[in-house]
């Protein structure tokens, strides 16, 4: 369905509909429909969810009993992948195991899961329109996603393993093939699916965005706008401005390694006693300038949308309006302004000129200015409210606690001389396991099980839901709050044995803490896992609105129908007026499209 | 009790069960952060880690509780209304100033210590008594070179260690580097100490170690004796055998494949042969002594890690530093100036530096 097409259609209010594809393979696989599209995202993102996840049970379990062989997979796997001939994990291994884990994890679970599933499957619904601006460009986004994540899953089967040199890839690290095993064939095909995955981003941000600015239904102005779609287009913009950096960046760090080409490489680079670049003209530092460029963006990429999740789940089970709908929008662009000037604080010890170092604290001290406001308004939120404990509540309720201490905790590294002592330790891993973790995965726990009746129909399982929400917040605060402790005393990251050195010795028995909550925490995920797909299909019926929400979806039968409005909706006013007095019989919401009797139709939030 | 407050309780009980045991456990260890060494910028390093420390803890504090009292006080009950309310600009404009000027206030505090430690290195002129060395590491050792007794890098008398890097006690350091193959980061612990080493850069770390790692024989722990107290003390300077046997939480020795090892803890026990070298108390030079005797300390190292991934062998790029007084410092350099005297100039680590560091960056060796 062309672009034309469907303005034709928003016109027409929908009698000239193509008929809803019966086959199984135009259903689900080759479909322009937004919302497969956006399971398709999901449950490939699914898939890597589970190889990631598994990667980070290898990599706890190598910290807590360093060169011990690995129960059961270790047995299975003697002498292949990254285990040694007795079924312990290599060290050249344990540094494979941490690159994948963090590059799944980021670029092939969490990014897709927010932008690719969430993103296709709200926004359209969102801004009351029946598809994405250009829904074939929304397929080709999902099929470059797939092959690259095709290749980055077929260089764990390379010689010589998967990438190794970290999921930053620091030049020479990745640059020179003989730095270490990984950085030849398994690098290369890191960079390759990296590539495509940008091409995916830029396709789906750019889809996004144009989707938002001119499909949204009548009357459903900016300021009416749900903040996940305004995350989502805050988010998209990021992904327009910021994606096709990371596209050349890894252009040229594949010239460097195919065609001898010397961008990241500065003269007479040795590996032993060769010379490896006798004519350079490269630098170090600029690989780590355009990623961070990239990445540090990223890092917002990863947590916006699950702060428009929590917001709408927040004010839903609050009851409550959103507070300070506009300095929510605000704080979310000015996140991104000041997201892409921050990125020189993961380089303060690199060699950078210090004095950009001071500027680079500054703005990145300045960024928690506008992540608190979001902070008190959600609290200002739940001030006052009537909250209700749904599961999707309790998740959201753990994004906000979790990301205050994910974002405290980011002001000691920012403080450019306490970051010379935990720069590239532990203190690092725990922070950002608690903004992505704690805050993004919780995020998207609350959004699945909140938007599982409109995606199939069927409710999660409530009981269910609950121990696993207990059982991972439990376990998330015992794995990843000590790290912060490990990283105090001086804990290096990406070290294969936490044993080799005196001073972390004392340490030792909070690493073995840490890697059995680490296998509770993995085994709870299973539960989730269980209760999304056990409902998939044998849950209970849902009815069209099961939590008394307000925006446009909720209208709608669940699951959505083919082409979401029959007719497109009129909206009246803003999608949080929860507890307020009016005449329309209904207890304390109001649907976005349905006028407040006797108040004409501009409720609040109708500027 | 009804539901809900149980699920408080939960929550409450939850947080403080998950973090008090860690940290106390860390705690009464080590204290929160290692022992700082470096009295020029490492104490101000760990101060302004407390102010954040406070800063944070208020915030954490009053932003939970919040939130914890919000779940308390307005969870649903039947017949209740959420109150009806869009926001409140006074209150917005507040919370977003004042954390504005606190946070620009935390940025400019940041600033005289960063200058000190990464900006204002000192010179040979300003002080003449400062120590100069180069770092080279490489996949996976830390090349340390000392110009010699000539004091200028890239001539004949320089001398070149490996893994190995001596200074003496409450002066000056200036390290200077640069990458010979990937990048690694210079990481004293101890001395709040983190530089990376880039190829085609050259970058520095300065800093000074006021007090000598001694190991307590008794004990079986780290003592850190100032100098006046070190030169007070009978301390052997070999003689002693290391072993890393993992012991459980009870210091007991734990088989080896046993599911929960715990840890391994170093201890040190006087050598079968019986060759003990100790540091004369008066003028702080070796002495042989038959036997173990009254000895309590041994003179220890601080670590050196590299902090940056570097390759497989990351985990193991281990450099020990050995903290002396001045006399030991002078005799370690004479030691070096003889044993090259014997073996002469064609040392392989030294050639190694010159081909490289002295052919291609011939600039890095200017003051």
């Amino acid at each position: 369905m062309s672009a034309e097409k469907h303005s034709e259609h928003h016109e027409s209010g929908g009698e000239h509909l193509p008929a809803e594809a019966t086959g199984f393979f135009r259903k689900y696989i080759l479909t322009y429909d937004h919302k497969v599209i956006g399971k398709q995202y999901l449950f490939t993102a699914f898939f890597f969810l589970l190889v990631g996840g598994g990667l980070a049970m290898l990599i706890r379990w190598q910290m807590a009993y360093p060169n011990q062989p690995v129960p059961v997979i270790g047995e299975l796997m003697k002498g292949r992948f990254v285990f040694t001939p007795d079924g312990s994990i290599a060290p050249e291994g344990f540094i494979q195991l941490t690159t994948m884990h963090g590059t799944l994890m980021i670029f092939f679970v969490i990014i897709p899961i927010l932008v690719g599933a969430f993103g296709n499957f709200l926004i359209p619904l969102h801004v009351g329109a029946r598809d994405v601006a250009f829904p074939f460009l929304n397929a080709l986004s999902y099929w470059l996603y797939l092959p690259a994540a095709l290749i980055i899953f077929a260089s764990f089967f390379v010689p010589q393993g998967p990438a190794a040199a970290g999921w930053t890839s620091y030049s020479p690290l990745s640059n020179l093939s003989g730095a270490t095993p990984g950085s030849g064939w398994g690098q290369t095909l890191w960079l390759m699916a990296i590539f495509l995955l940008g091409f995916s981003s830029i396709l789906g941000g750019l889809n996004f965005l144009v989707t938002i600015v001119k499909l949204r239904a009548p009357g459903l102005t900016w300021g009416r706008l749900p903040l996940v779609t305004w995350s989502q287009t805050v988010t998209a913009v990021f992904q327009l401005l910021a994606t096709p950096v990371l596209a050349s960046a890894t252009c040229l760090l594949l010239a460097d390694k195919l065609i001898g080409s010397t961008f990241f490489l500065p003269a007479h680079v040795h590996l032993a006693d060769t010379d490896m670049s006798p004519t350079g003209g490269g630098a170090v530092l600029l690989w780590q300038h355009i990623f961070w460029f990239y990445s540090h963006p990223a890092v917002y990429i990863l947590v916006l949308p699950g702060m428009g999740i929590a917001s709408d789940l927040i004010s839903t089970f609050a009851r409550k309006p959103i507070f300070g709908y506009r300095a929510m929008v605000w704080s979310m662009v000015g996140i991104m302004g000041l997201g892409f000037i921050v990125w020189g604080h993961h380089m303060f010890v690199s060699g950078m000129n210090p004095v950009m170092g001071m500027t680079f604290m500054t703005a990145t001290m300045l960024i928690a200015l506008p992540s608190g406001v979001k902070v008190f308004n959600w609290l200002g939120t739940l001030w006052g409210a009537n909250i209700r404990f749904a599961p999707p509540m309790l998740h959201a309720l753990s994004f906000v606690s979790m990301f205050i201490i994910g974002g405290l905790s980011g002001l000691f590294m920012a403080a450019t001389p306490v970051d010379i002592h935990i720069h590239d330790t532990y203190y690092i891993v725990a922070h950002f396991h608690y903004v992505v973790f704690g805050g993004t995965l919780f995020a998207i726990f609350g959004g699945l099980i909140f938007w599982f009746p409109k995606m199939f129909g069927r409710m999660m399982n409530e009981f269910w839901s609950k121990v696993h929400w207990a059982i991972t917040f439990v376990a998330f605060n015992c794995v990843f709050f000590p790290m912060h402790i490990l990283g105090e005393g001086g804990h290096m990251r990406r070290i294969a044995t936490p044993t080799e050195y005196e001073w972390l010795q004392p340490l030792q028995p909070i690493n073995v803490f840490i890697s059995h909550s680490a296998f509770v925490l993995g085994a709870a995920q299973l539960i989730f896992l269980a209760n999304f797909f056990y409902s998939m299909f044998w849950g209970k019926k849902a009815e069209g609105n099961p939590w008394q929400s307000n925006t446009l979806e909720w209208t709608q039968p669940s699951p959505i129908p083919y082409y979401n409005y029959d007719k497109i909706p009129v909206v009246h006013h803003g999608p949080y007026e929860y507890s307020l007095e009016h005449a329309n019989g209904r207890g304390d919401w109001l649907p976005q499209n349905e006028p407040v009797a006797g108040n004409g139709s501009s409720g609040h939030g109708s500027k | 009790m009804n539901k809900k407050t149980l699920l408080v309780t939960f929550f409450t009980a939850l947080v403080l069960s998950t973090l008090a045991p860690a940290a106390w456990a860390f705690e009464a260890e080590f204290g929160w952060l290692p022992p700082n060494l470096n009295p020029e910028y490492g104490g101000e390093v760990d101060q302004l880690y407390y102010h954040i420390m406070i800063l944070v803890g208020i915030i954490f504090f009053l932003t939970e509780g919040m939130l914890l009292l919000s779940i308390v006080l307005f969870r649903a009950r039947p017949g209740r209304r959420a109150s009806y309310s869009h926001g409140n600009t006074k209150a917005e404009i507040l919370w977003s100033i004042v954390p504005a000027i606190i946070l620009v206030w935390l940025a400019l505090h940041q600033k005289s210590t960063w200058w000190k430690a990464k900006m204002q290195f000192p010179d040979a002129k300003t002080h003449p008594d400062l120590v100069e060395v180069q770092a080279f590491p490489e996949q996976f050792q830390w090349n340390f070179r000392y110009p010699g007794p000539d004091g200028q890098f890239a001539t004949a008398d320089d001398f070149v260690t490996v893994n190995e890097l001596h200074v003496p006690v409450n002066r000056l350091v200036l390290i200077r580097m640069t990458g010979k193959d990937v990048i690694h980061s210079l990481f004293v612990p101890f001395a709040r100490v983190k530089q990376d080493a880039v190829p085609g850069m050259l970058t520095k770390a300065w800093f000074k170690i006021d007090r000598i790692p001694c190991w307590d024989l008794k004990d079986q722990k780290l003592k850190l004796l100032t100098e006046e107290e070190f030169r007070k003390a009978r301390v052997a300077l070999s003689g002693f055998a290391f072993s890393g046997e993992p012991v459980d939480s009870k210091g007991n020795p734990v088989a080896k494949g046993q599911l929960w090892p715990g840890m391994k803890k170093y201890s040190y026990s006087p050598t079968k042969s019986k060759r003990f070298k100790v540091i004369d108390q008066g003028t702080m030079a070796e002495v042989a002594r038959e036997d173990a005797g009254d000895l309590g300390l041994k003179l220890h190292v601080l670590e050196i890690a590299c902090a940056e991934l570097c390759g497989l062998g990351h985990y193991k790029m281990r450099a020990e530093m050995t903290v002396e007084t001045a006399e030991m410092y002078e005799a370690w350099l004479r030691s070096k100036a003889d044993e090259k005297a014997q073996y002469g100039p064609g040392k392989e680590e030294r050639e190694r530096f010159q081909a490289i560091w002295d052919k291609f960056h011939p600039d890095y060796n200017r003051k």
